[in-house]
């Protein structure tokens, strides 16, 4: 659904990004993550067809977006961090202009504002003139202006910036609800958007891209193997010797916190692990993916002595 | 078609549905009001000084409509930069220049939206501004020929100061400096004048006498039409506008 290839921008001598390349299927929630001045804006803006890029192509639904521009941006939906609304008007009208700027036929305008409108849940304040809406309310307005034309792609660059915990929480779950019928690549360097929200992470840090997949894989990337860790009352010697029977594991005890780290390969051996504890009649008292949080997987990442990670 | 017409639309009913026209509609009717009337009462306690002499003629044109047309203009060349100076600053200030940038419009479609919906407003300045010869049509016969030339200039400058406002506001965020950029831009033009008279080459002297408005302005006043001036005008607001379709256009490369 996007296709980046070889995608390079310079501000004068300075590289904003560096060869860019990655793609993106349809339905798909991918996060763009990378630290402030990483290059995500300028990434954001190049595929929203904002900016020309020094070198490259964008592929939006097979359409080269600098060869056909117009056709092209027909399919596209963009977010940025400020939503582009106009104060005075009422949301019902903003959003009626935008469909009609959008290239929307007249007869359809009505349908497809009151369609966007529910799904988005803007039925309360439709009739209110924007400028009296609270920053939610109007960054749900600049999703529902993203969407009113049915594009198949939706750009969203750092859309939850200043939210309050409720309203980031909120506009997560709508995002959550419209992903299945758009490809949406969300450009943020708000952690908990992505881990909670997006199917698979573009990381981008100084102007390329140096991890790129599902939290999983660029973790097992990282680390070589993934982990799982079984908190019990008791130390039970048969359960290390059956672990150690599934190919391509191992075991550890911690005796400090009574942890078993098992860590495993390609398989997800989870029910293998939980079927041989139960089997012993261990107690368990909790168990936990290996995988790391976000947070301070994206601080390895952005590390410069890490490798780069694809996937 | 269908995004330039929402643009023009969408600018236009903002334009209309903003105190700020109707301030400045109220703020030249006030000027040209007593302007007119005081120019038409002198013309008539003239005119009926002369009655009964021999040799002299006035006109209404000359006394009065002349003198009231450079009045409108003048009016114009000041107020016309207020109304543009926020057609596309604004767009860039609320952030709503992204949603037209990443739209599919063309940048010069969004220039001649501009433009459009700016002129209305100065093309509606100008009808109210015609009220006041056309009322006194009614009351007597006065010669329509130079009229009609006069208001031709009209809108040809007017068509100008749009075109440069439009230029002025493509070039900055700030709605101050927009103004500022329309008021030197328009003022040069009308000054140039000065500039032939202190140049000391002739190539020079040549130059700004070609660009000076007044002369030009001053032939359609006197019912002067020439190709050679509807030629220039068109030119100057044409190069105006494709200024602010490059300089909107060349953004997508900053």
């Amino acid at each position: 659904m996007i296709q980046v290839k070889n995608l390079t921008q310079y501000y004068g001598p300075h590289k904003a990004i560096d060869n860019l390349n990655f793609n993106i299927t349809k339905g798909k929630l991918v996060g763009f993550l990378g630290p402030n001045g990483a290059g995500k804006t300028t990434t954001m803006k190049i595929l929203s067809g904002f900016s020309m890029p020094s070198d490259g192509e964008v592929l939006i639904s097979g359409i080269n977006l600098f060869e056909q521009p117009f056709e092209a941006k027909k399919h596209i939906g963009y977010l940025p961090e400020t939503p582009p609304v106009y104060d005075d008007m009422s949301v019902e009208d903003y959003l009626n202009f935008v469909a009609r700027l959008k290239g929307v036929e007249k007869k359809n305008c009505r349908a497809l504002v009151d369609e966007v409108i529910s799904k988005v849940q803007l039925g309360t304040v439709a009739r209110r003139p924007i400028h009296k809406l609270s920053k939610g309310f109007r960054q749900r307005v600049g999703l529902a202006q993203a969407l009113v034309n049915k594009p198949q792609v939706i750009i969203l660059d750092e859309p939850t910036v200043g939210f309050d915990p409720k309203q980031a929480s909120e506009f997560r779950n709508l995002l959550k609800s419209l992903k299945r019928d758009y490809t949406v690549i969300w450009s943020t360097h708000i952690l908990s958007d992505v881990e909670s929200t997006c199917d698979e992470v573009i990381v981008i840090n100084k102007g390329q891209i140096i991890a790129q997949g599902s939290y999983q894989e660029i973790t097992k990337k990282i680390h070589g193997k993934r982990q799982l860790q079984l908190f019990v009352k008791e130390r039970e010697s048969k359960f290390e010797e059956q672990i150690k029977t599934i190919a391509g594991t191992s075991v550890q005890f911690h005796d400090s916190d009574l942890r078993y780290d098992v860590q495993y390969g390609e398989k997800d051996i989870t029910d293998d692990v939980l079927r041989i504890a139960l089997g012993l009649k261990m107690s368990i008292v909790k168990m936990e993916s290996d995988s790391q949080d976000l947070e301070s997987l994206f601080l390895e990442l952005t590390n410069p002595q890490t490798p780069e990670v694809q996937t | 078609m269908s995004a330039f017409r929402a643009l023009l639309r969408k600018d236009l009913q903002i334009f209309f549905s903003r105190p700020l026209f109707y301030f400045v509609a109220a703020c030249c009717a006030f000027i040209w009001s007593p302007v007119y009337i005081y120019a038409f009462g002198q013309f008539l306690s003239q005119l009926v000084s002369l009655m009964g002499q021999q040799g002299e003629f006035i006109t209404f044109h000359t006394r009065v409509v002349m003198d009231f047309v450079s009045l409108v203009n003048f009016v114009l060349l000041l107020f016309v930069n207020g109304i543009t100076m926020k057609l596309i600053t604004e767009e860039k200030k609320s952030h709503t220049f992204d949603l037209l940038m990443t739209s599919p419009i063309r940048s010069w479609q969004i220039v001649l939206a501009k433009f459009i919906a700016g002129y209305s407003v100065v093309v509606v300045l100008l009808l109210i501004s015609f009220l006041y010869p056309l009322t006194t049509a009614y009351f007597g016969k006065i010669a329509w020929g130079p009229l009609f030339s006069s208001y031709v200039g009209l809108f040809l400058f007017s068509a100008i100061y749009v075109a440069i406002g439009v230029f002025a506001s493509s070039m900055t965020q700030s709605v101050l400096v927009a103004f500022l950029l329309s008021v030197i831009f328009n003022l040069f033009l009308w000054f140039a004048g000065i500039g032939s008279e202190a140049a000391t080459v002739e190539w020079m002297v040549k130059v700004f006498d070609y660009i000076n408005f007044e002369p030009i302005f001053k032939n359609f006043n006197m019912g002067v039409i020439r190709v050679s001036a509807v030629v220039y005008l068109l030119s100057v607001a044409a190069i105006a506008l494709v200024g602010a379709e490059r300089v909107i256009e060349t953004s997508r490369w900053r």
